[in-house]
């Protein structure tokens, strides 16, 4: 369960940028799909951020599970990251010089547990669930933007995270790709009981979700 | 570690023209000083081992460099000459041991080097086949000679060729075809590379002696263009032979007195000590004609002048070098900014500060260590290959 108590994020005073973020007390339950909409510069991402730890909130704290990350040092939370938080970008952000198995193994090799058997035969089973098996000793630049974002998620799921933290993760895809992982997505969620956060301005898309939390009224 | 190691590993293989450049450009820079301390030290050593084992040399007055050059590496053209008398004067005094050397001509890439057997003695060579010259015309291969001319162990009739000293000169002398009687074994000297004749064939090349057809018999009276006290003048179209064979043997012969004849130097080897400040004296004392040296110092005095100029050298390639690991620094500082979306998601995913840093810094390692590597082994080779470089270099100053 993901909980957040008077959370507060605003970003440095020389920041270029007067954005602040406040957010009342709220639980996310595990096996929950929520959509975060909003307009542009709401601070969705920087909640998603505020979630997975890559940014400290100024007040406030944002507890996953038992693991109270806002209190936790850097090291402690990019370990937590790397092993509990699958993350998915907007503009996939796959390493152009690891091929697709070496991207979709890569949080693993960046763990302290290095890479087993277990883990290959993980990024098999993953890339055949998401279409990508012939693809795996290929390159990024050589696919095609659903292909790319496929192979991210491949990457996201690998280490069986508790929480998946999604940003915009279909708003480079055509109609079919957006589908295929939005599809992927929340079908991992029900088999792992896993718990899906997902930046979305598609609105077509929002039924798929158990919640849809409207981003205007938290920021000032 | 093995894992960002791996990470590294495939960064530089993707990237393999801009990893390949850097590690050329790596190669170089170390290469230079290292390759030229190497051969230096390679050279130095094989210089100063051959003129340890040299105690004195004789020669005509000129150049102590060249002298020693021409006799003792079969490097260089000595100006003048001295008279073959030289080695029975040196005979008679009782103080050492006279060996001639003529070194004026070439087979292919190979120096001709006329002697006599006591060379072999001095040098302790050994012969892996055949036997050593007998006769006139006939020549031993330095054991590379052997190898480089295809001339095999156990081959009998097979001959080398001098080459003539100008091929657009037709009053020069013609090349001499030599019978190979014997290879010698490998002593990791110049010796290797050498033709070796006795001195009365070097002169034989030189023109100062021939064998031609019998000019008394009557079929060859066209060929007489008049008489001249004891000489006989003839025509073009007397044959001179270019190869010395047991059938026209005989008809070989000097013209003039052999001990006129020329040596581009003389070995003497002292009986003892004072012998040795002997004949340093004795010829010192000479008319001003001759010198004689002690090689080891001829040499010592040039990888003095080497080692200088090696000094600046290596002062002006520290700069170089230093500005050339300034650029790769800069290099690898712009590639580094220019993989700051790359570093972002590493660290949204969660890999830890110090995993990049090490990341980073193994992939500039490996290509820094590549260079050097390569440019170690290149300098290793430089130093095994590399010495008759020194040689040719020495010989075109």
């Amino acid at each position: 369960m993901i909980v957040l108590q008077d959370l507060r994020f605003a970003y440095a005073e020389n920041a270029q940028t007067s954005f602040s973020l406040n957010i009342p007390n709220w639980q996310i339950l595990p096996n929950e799909k929520v959509a975060l909409v909003g307009p542009s510069g709401s601070g969705k991402t920087t909640l998603l951020y505020l979630l997975a730890g890559i940014l400290q909130p100024s007040e406030g704290v944002v507890k996953m599970g038992d693991f109270i990350i806002s209190q936790a040092n850097e090291l402690q939370r990019r370990s937590y990251r790397l092993k509990e938080i699958g993350l998915i970008f907007q503009e996939f952000e796959l390493l152009e010089h690891l091929t697709c198995k070496e991207n979709m193994l890569l949080p693993m090799r960046l763990c302290d547990s290095g890479i087993s058997k277990s883990h290959q035969d993980r990024v098999e089973e993953l890339a055949n669930v998401c279409g990508v098996k012939n693809k795996l000793n290929e390159y990024p630049q050589k696919l095609s933007h659903g292909e790319r974002q496929r192979v991210a998620l491949c990457r996201a799921l690998i280490s069986r995270p508790k929480y998946i933290f999604a940003d915009e993760p279909t708003a480079n895809l055509d109609a079919s790709n957006k589908k295929r992982v939005l599809g992927l997505l929340t079908d991992y969620v029900s088999e792992q009981d896993a718990t899906l956060i997902m930046v979305t301005h598609d609105v077509t898309s929002l039924e798929r979700f158990n919640r849809v939390i409207d981003f205007t009224d938290f920021t000032q | 570690m093995s894992e960002l190691l791996y990470l590294a590993w495939c960064y530089l293989r993707y990237h393999w023209v801009k990893t390949l450049a850097l590690i050329l450009a790596t190669t170089v820079i170390v290469f230079l000083p290292l390759g030229l301390r190497e051969i230096i030290q390679k050279s130095a050593e094989t210089l100063q081992s051959r003129a340890e084992t040299s105690p004195l040399l004789l020669g005509a007055k000129g150049s102590p460099l060249e002298l020693v050059m021409n006799s003792l590496y079969f490097q260089s053209h000595v100006q003048e000459t001295l008279p073959y008398r030289y080695v029975e004067d040196a005979r008679k005094t009782e103080l050492g041991w006279p060996i001639p050397l003529h070194v004026k001509f070439k087979s292919g890439a190979h120096a001709i080097v006329g002697t006599s057997l006591d060379y072999f003695s001095f040098r302790e060579m050994q012969l892996r086949s055949g036997r050593l010259m007998a006769m006139l015309g006939e020549c031993v291969l330095g054991s590379e000679a052997a190898k480089k001319l295809k001339v095999l162990p156990d081959s009998e009739n097979d001959s080398v060729i001098s080459t003539p000293d100008n091929v657009f000169d037709l009053a020069a002398s013609y090349p001499l075809k030599m019978k190979v009687v014997g290879i010698l074994q490998e002593t990791g000297s110049m010796d290797d590379e050498a033709v070796f004749v006795d001195i009365k064939t070097a002169w034989v090349i030189e023109g100062l002696a021939h064998g031609h057809e019998d000019l008394q018999s009557k079929a060859e009276e066209e060929a007489i263009l008049r008489h001249d006290g004891n000489k006989i003048i003839a025509n073009a179209s007397v044959k001179e032979y270019r190869e010395i064979t047991p059938a026209n043997l005989a008809t070989f012969h000097f013209h003039g007195d052999v001990k006129d004849f020329p040596m581009t130097g003389m070995l003497v080897v002292p009986d003892n000590k004072k012998a040795k400040a002997l004949l340093l004296g004795r010829y010192e004392n000479n008319d001003g004609h001759l010198q004689i040296l002690e090689p080891l110092s001829v040499i010592d005095d040039l990888l003095e002048t080497v080692f200088a100029i090696e000094r600046y050298v290596m002062s002006g390639m520290a700069l170089v070098a230093f500005s050339a690991l300034c650029i790769a620094g800069l290099v690898f500082v712009l590639s580094i900014q220019l993989r700051k979306k790359e570093i972002a998601t590493l660290h949204k995913l969660g890999v830890a500060q110090g995993k990049i840093i090490t990341m980073l810094g193994l992939e500039i390692i490996m290509t820094l260590a590549s260079g050097v590597l390569l440019a170690w082994l290149i300098a290793a080779c430089f130093g095994l290959w590399g010495t008759n470089f020194i040689f040719e270099m020495i010989s075109a100053l």
